[in-house]
Order: structure tokens, then C-alpha cells, then sequence
């Protein structure tokens, strides 16, 4: 840096521009799969895969919005998402753990379910009319740290955003220093270990299921409720198995899911702010708009070869050989 | 990924009847369910279901576009029944489908000059090309590091909606359209030709003996039976000395090629060229299939003819009854998931019985 001169002098007020975009938005992205991925994450390490994740969070985006916008409050609206899911997670742990279902075949049938059931209520419940808009969430401040040129926008976001933050060292807390944490994990390695010490395999796997539900439907509001304030079609574009791919290369760890959900965020900022700022006008929009999912297929390729895997993971328990 | 349950439905299927069973639980479940569903919304279940299938099977133009629409579930889920068998979940038929309608649109338009019987193979050959430069990625990564094909296969989904959304607005738009960005349509002699005396194009027998291929290829060769072991169990087929990595990239190349032939022919058959809007609805939705025809690529043929009545027909009634044309993959969904229960339910009560003697 040259002698005399601020950071903000040397760059470019588009660059500023793009940069304060960038750091502003890209927590607000990260939000959704990170929500997802922890939940994810638990029922991973107990052998459970849950690809009906995205599902989940459209359900829930769905509901959530109907019923925040019903009940004009936004509270309401996060407890039915999460509910939502919850109910949604109930369901499957009883395909997949009490019937023993193939889990691949029941999450991409709810996947395919929810992108049908969401269209269709958003037409029973609204018709063609104009869909009603939510007054967009406050951001909360956080007073000095978010008048910082450029970054200031890291702190200065909706509620919801510094919850799922939070979330994060409880969530490794509760999988890597507590006893319930190392049960599940127990419940991923060797299920029939975890009976034989005393666990009840079936309970834990539907309070997990329960649990990945509520994540993924705090996720789903979020999306329609934070991230925007309506819903739209299919509007968890992918989400849910991207949250599911940075669970595994993020290798079963909250922290690293942090890590990863904040790269992803800024892969999919980086093309929100190229897209709004029509920034570097020589690269199309729609290339642009690949980052996020080249980010995804990178990331796993970086950091999720030879990575290993729960050995129950996916594997229906049952006690008889 | 390994899963007791439909593994071993998938060796141990002797009896073709039994598993018969969770294909019509799945469907009556679903259109069980589906009928609450209507009602609960304000839609008589019976008025709609009668009017899918009338509007599918009982008009001319129904029946002929049912047809039409039966080549894409036809051929696709032929192929995508191979990697499934082979324990891999190509989910990505969608992108491979775009890409290989833009392979054939270009052939199609660039090769525009060679006769219609040397062009339409090459054309249809690209477009199988194209499904296969698509998925190679997936399976590369899924041979060589063991990454999840779903997730990949997924992720390149979007990467080619945004793809051809690039294309087709930019180099591959058509000049002489100004309204709208559209690709350049395939010369005349690209067109696939109809079956004579009939406005249903070839593509339904092309697909036809593509499944009748891989009916030959799953139950009659040595490569087909490998598939099958794979999927059944990986050590097992490592144990055999079987290559691993070879089986995984050639069953999911099969799957990708057939996605891309179903595009080219959807472009060389019905559409000419490509909008940008065009993102088929063949993803998830050809997925219920595979199972409900218990991978059997002779059971896929009645099974796409049905899938493509519910899609035609839901289509159709949703302009005479006003149901949004979205309650079919509430449907479609629902078939997977009551098949999913159905066959664990089977298999409890197969092992109950084991345990009685």
C-alpha cells in the first residue's frame, strides 16, 4: 500500500461497491444451508440420510410464509416452518426407521412431492391473485463493528442470520463433547454397539429425524421469510442438497460446515453482486449464475475425496442379523 | 450408499408377482391419497381422475400426444434404470437432456445439408453426446473419489439450465428471430419422420427398441449381470475382481447417453429448436419409475405410457377442470413414497415369516 494512502483511496468505487455488496450479502446466503447442513450433519453421524432435505425446506419455506402472512407475524410464521419440518422429519423416521424403507427412495419421493404440493397450494391458497408481500425483516446492527467501511455489512443483518451463527458452536458442542453427542455418533459407526451399551437405536433415530426436520424447516423460513418476503415455485433452487453436500465435505463437523456454508454464501453473493452491479460487463449473467453449484462440485472434490463416511450411514437398524 | 432392503429386492425377485404387489400399492396409495388430497381442496377426485384419462386416452389429440410424450419417459428411464441397478442414482437427466438438445440442434442445423437417412443417426448420436459429456464429470468423480452422484449429477442440473440459457440467448440464437431468443431450427431433412398413416413421430419406436436393448443387455449379458452385482453388493463384486471403477462410469455413460437421445429427439421430433424456457420435466419425475417397473425395461414400456397419461391428461384437465397441472407430481411423488413403504412392509413381513419358518 503506498504511503499516505487509505485502502479506500487505492480502490475503485465500483470495486468498494461490489466488495461492501459482497460481505453484506454473503451471511444472508450462507444462512439457509447452514441451517440445513447442521441439522444434516446430526443425522449423518447417526446414520441417517436425509435427501429429502430439500423437500423439507420448501415445505416449510411454503407453510411458513402462509402462515406468517395469516397471522401477520413473523414469529408465527418461523414456528410453523420449523414445525413443518419437524412433522415432515416425524414422517420419515417412520418410513425409513420403524418400515425400514430404502432412505434414498423416500427423500427424493418427498422432494418430488413438495416441488408438486407447494405449487399447487400456492394456487389452491392464493388463486391467480397478486401474492401478498411480507414487509421485508429489519436487519439488527450490530452498533459499532457495522460502520466499518466494506466488511460493516457482515454486521448488520436480519435476526435469523446471527441465530443460525449461534447455532453453530452448540451444535459442535452437543456432537463432539457431550454423551448424546457421542450416542449418535455411536449410532452412526456400529447402531448395534449403541443398543448393546443401552441407547434405544429407534428413539434416537426419530428425535434426530425430528431434529434434521427442524433445521431444514427453520431454513425453509428463512427463505421465504428473510431471504425474500414471498414465496415462488421451487424457490429452494437446489438448497437442500447443496446443504447436504457441504455436510459431507465439510466431513461431518459443525465448524467446518460454518466454514463451508460461508464460502458457498459468498460463491452465490459473488454472482448476486455481478448480476446487480452489472459488474464486468464481459461475463454473461448465466455463467455467473453457475458459481454456487461449480462451488459446490469443487468444494467436494477439494475436500470430500477419501473423505470417510458414517459406516451405518444409510443402513435401516434392526436388531435380528 | 448400501440399503438391505431394495438391494435385495433386486437379486432375490424370483417371483414376478410379489413384487407386482408393491407397484400397485404405490399407484392405488397414491391415487388414494391424492383423492383426499382433491377433496380437501375442493376438487372431485373422481371428476379429475375420469377426466385425466379421458382426456389422454379418449380424444385425438390426447391419445396422440400421449404417445409422443411416452418416447422421452421411454427412453430415459430404459437408460436410467441400468445405473440404478448398478446402485447409482443418476439424478441428473435433466441437464443431460438440455445438453443433448443442443448437440442435436446444432448437428441438426449445421449438417442441414446431408440426406435425411445419414443425417437423423448422426444427429440422434450427438445428442447421446451430449448426455454423455454431461454425466462423465459425475462419474469420473464418483469413480476416482467415491463423490456422491447424486449431489453432482444435481449440481449439473442447474449449471445446464443456466447453460443453455447462455447458448440460447447468445451464440446459438437464432438472427432472423428477433421477438424472441431462440436457437436456429434443424434443417427439414433433421425431422424425424411420422410413422405412416399416423402424426406420431418415430421417436416411439426408436425408444421402444431401445428398451427391448436393455432388457437384452440387464438379463441375457455378462455386463448386464455385473451391473446387477455391483448394485447388490460393491464388496461382493470386488471380491469377484470385478472393476469397480469401469462399472460405475459405463452405467451411468449409459444413462447419460440415453437422456441426451431423449432431448435430440425431442428437438429432431417436436420442438425444431430450443427456448430458453425449455427445462424438461423428466428429473425427478422419471425416478418413481424405475422402481415401479421393478427394473424391468419390458415393464417400463405400460409404465411410461402411464406416466405420460398422467402428464398429457393432467395437462388437459387442467384447462377443464382448473386444477393446476401441479397435483401430477403430488402424484408421482406420493407413488414413490408409498412404493418405498410398500416394499419395506413386504420384506418385514418376508423376514417374519423366516423367523416362523
Amino acid at each position: 500500500m503506498e504511503e499516505g494512502k487509505g485502502l479506500s483511496e487505492l480502490l475503485d468505487p465500483i470495486i468498494i461497491m461490489f466488495l461492501t455488496f459482497l460481505f453484506g450479502s454473503m451471511l444472508r446466503s450462507a444462512t439457509p444451508i447452514l441451517l440445513t447442513a447442521l441439522g444434516e450433519t446430526y443425522g449423518e453421524s447417526a446414520g441417517v440420510l436425509n435427501l429429502g432435505a430439500e423437500g423439507m425446506m420448501l415445505t416449510a419455506a411454503f407453510a411458513a410464509f402462509v402462515a406468517g402472512v395469516t397471522a401477520n407475524s413473523v414469529l408465527i410464521g418461523v414456528l410453523v416452518g420449523v414445525g413443518t419440518g419437524m412433522l415432515i422429519g416425524l414422517i420419515v423416521a417412520f418410513l425409513v426407521v420403524t418400515l425400514r424403507a430404502d432412505q434414498i427412495v423416500v427423500g427424493v419421493g418427498f422432494d418430488v412431492a413438495a416441488v408438486g404440493s407447494t405449487s399447487l397450494g400456492l394456487r389452491v391458497v392464493y388463486g391467480t391473485a397478486q401474492l401478498p408481500l411480507l414487509p421485508p425483516r429489519e436487519a439488527v446492527n450490530v452498533a459499532p463493528l457495522s460502520s466499518i467501511p466494506i466488511i460493516g455489512g457482515l454486521f448488520n443483518q436480519p435476526a435469523l442470520v446471527y441465530v443460525a451463527i449461534l447455532l453453530t458452536p452448540i451444535f459442535y458442542y452437543g456432537l463432539y463433547r457431550t454423551r448424546f453427542g457421542l450416542k449418535v455418533r455411536t449410532l452412526g459407526e456400529n447402531p448395534m454397539v449403541a443398543d448393546t451399551a443401552g441407547v434405544n437405536v429407534f428413539l434416537f433415530r426419530y428425535m434426530i429425524l425430528v431434529l434434521v426436520g427442524a433445521m431444514a424447516g427453520l431454513a425453509g423460513a428463512y427463505l421465504s421469510l428473510y431471504q425474500v418476503s414471498f414465496f415462488r415455485d421451487n424457490m429452494t433452487q437446489g438448497r437442500g442438497f447443496i446443504a447436504i453436500a457441504v455436510t459431507m465435505f465439510a466431513r461431518w463437523n459443525p465448524v467446518n460446515v460454518f466454514v463451508a456454508s460461508l464460502l458457498y454464501g459468498g460463491a452465490e453473493s459473488l454472482a448476486g453482486g455481478v448480476q446487480a452491479l452489472g459488474f464486468l460487463r464481459t461475463v454473461p449473467n448465466e455463467v455467473v449464475l453457475m458459481l454456487p453449484y461449480i462451488f459446490t462440485i469443487a468444494g467436494l472434490v477439494a475436500l470430500a475425496r477419501r473423505a470417510r463416511i458414517p459406516p451405518a450411514l444409510a443402513r435401516p437398524y434392526r436388531r435380528e442379523l | 450408499m448400501k440399503s438391505g432392503t431394495l438391494r435385495g429386492a433386486i437379486l432375490s425377485s424370483t417371483s414376478v408377482l410379489r413384487p407386482a404387489l408393491s407397484t400397485v400399492a404405490a399407484i392405488l396409495g397414491a391415487l388414494l391419497a391424492g383423492a383426499i388430497i382433491l377433496t380437501a381442496i375442493g376438487f372431485n377426485p373422481a371428476e379429475v381422475y375420469y377426466t385425466v384419462f379421458h382426456e389422454a386416452w379418449y380424444t385425438e389429440f390426447g391419445i396422440r400426444k400421449t404417445l409422443i410424450e411416452t418416447m422421452p419417459f421411454l427412453t430415459i428411464v430404459s437408460g436410467l434404470l441400468v445405473c440404478f441397478r448398478a446402485g447409482l442414482w443418476n439424478v441428473g437427466v435433466q441437464g443431460q437432456m438440455i445438453i443433448g438438445g443442443l448437440f442435436a440442434n446444432i448437428i441438426g442445423y449445421v449438417l442441414g445439408p446431408l440426406p435425411s437417412p445419414l443425417l437423423i443417426p448422426v444427429m440422434l448420436m450427438a445428442g447421446m453426446l451430449g448426455g454423455i459429456v454431461w454425466v462423465l464429470p459425475s462419474a469420473i468423480m464418483k469413480a476416482r473419489w467415491d463423490l456422491n452422484e447424486i449431489v453432482t449429477t444435481l449440481m449439473m442440473n442447474f449449471i445446464a439450465i443456466d447453460l443453455e440459457l447462455y447458448l440460447v440467448k447468445g451464440p446459438l440464437r437464432d438472427p432472423k428471430i428477433s421477438t424472441h431468443p431462440m436457437t436456429t431450427p434443424v434443417a427439414p431433412t433433421a425431422e424425424l419422420p411420422n410413422i405412416p398413416g399416423t402424426e406420431v413421430h418415430i421417436g416411439i419406436i426408436i425408444a421402444l427398441a431401445l428398451s427391448f436393448v436393455i432388457y437384452l443387455l440387464m438379463s441375457r449379458t455378462t455386463l448386464g449381470y455385473q451391473f446387477r452385482v455391483l448394485g447388490y453388493n460393491i464388496n461382493a463384486a470386488r471380491y469377484a475382481g470385478l472393476s469397480i471403477s469401469r462399472l460405475i462410469i459405463l452405467s451411468l455413460l449409459v444413462s447419460g447417453a440415453t437422456a441426451g437421445l431423449a432431448g435430440a429427439v425431442q428437438v429432431a421430433g417436436v420442438m425444431r429448436n430450443i427456448d430458453p424456457e425449455w427445462v424438461p420435466f423428466y428429473g425427478f419425475e422419471a425416478v418413481p419409475l424405475v422402481f415401479l417397473a421393478n427394473f424391468n425395461a419390458l415393464a417400463v414400456i405400460p409404465f411410461s405410457f402411464l406416466f405420460s397419461s398422467f402428464l398429457v391428461g393432467g395437462d388437459l384437465m387442467h384447462r377443464a377442470v382448473g386444477l393446476p397441472i401441479f397435483f401430477i407430481d403430488v402424484l408421482l411423488g406420493l407413488m414413490l413414497l408409498f412404493f418405498g413403504a410398500a416394499e419395506a412392509v413386504r420384506h418385514l413381513e418376508l423376514r417374519w415369516r423366516k423367523v416362523r419358518g
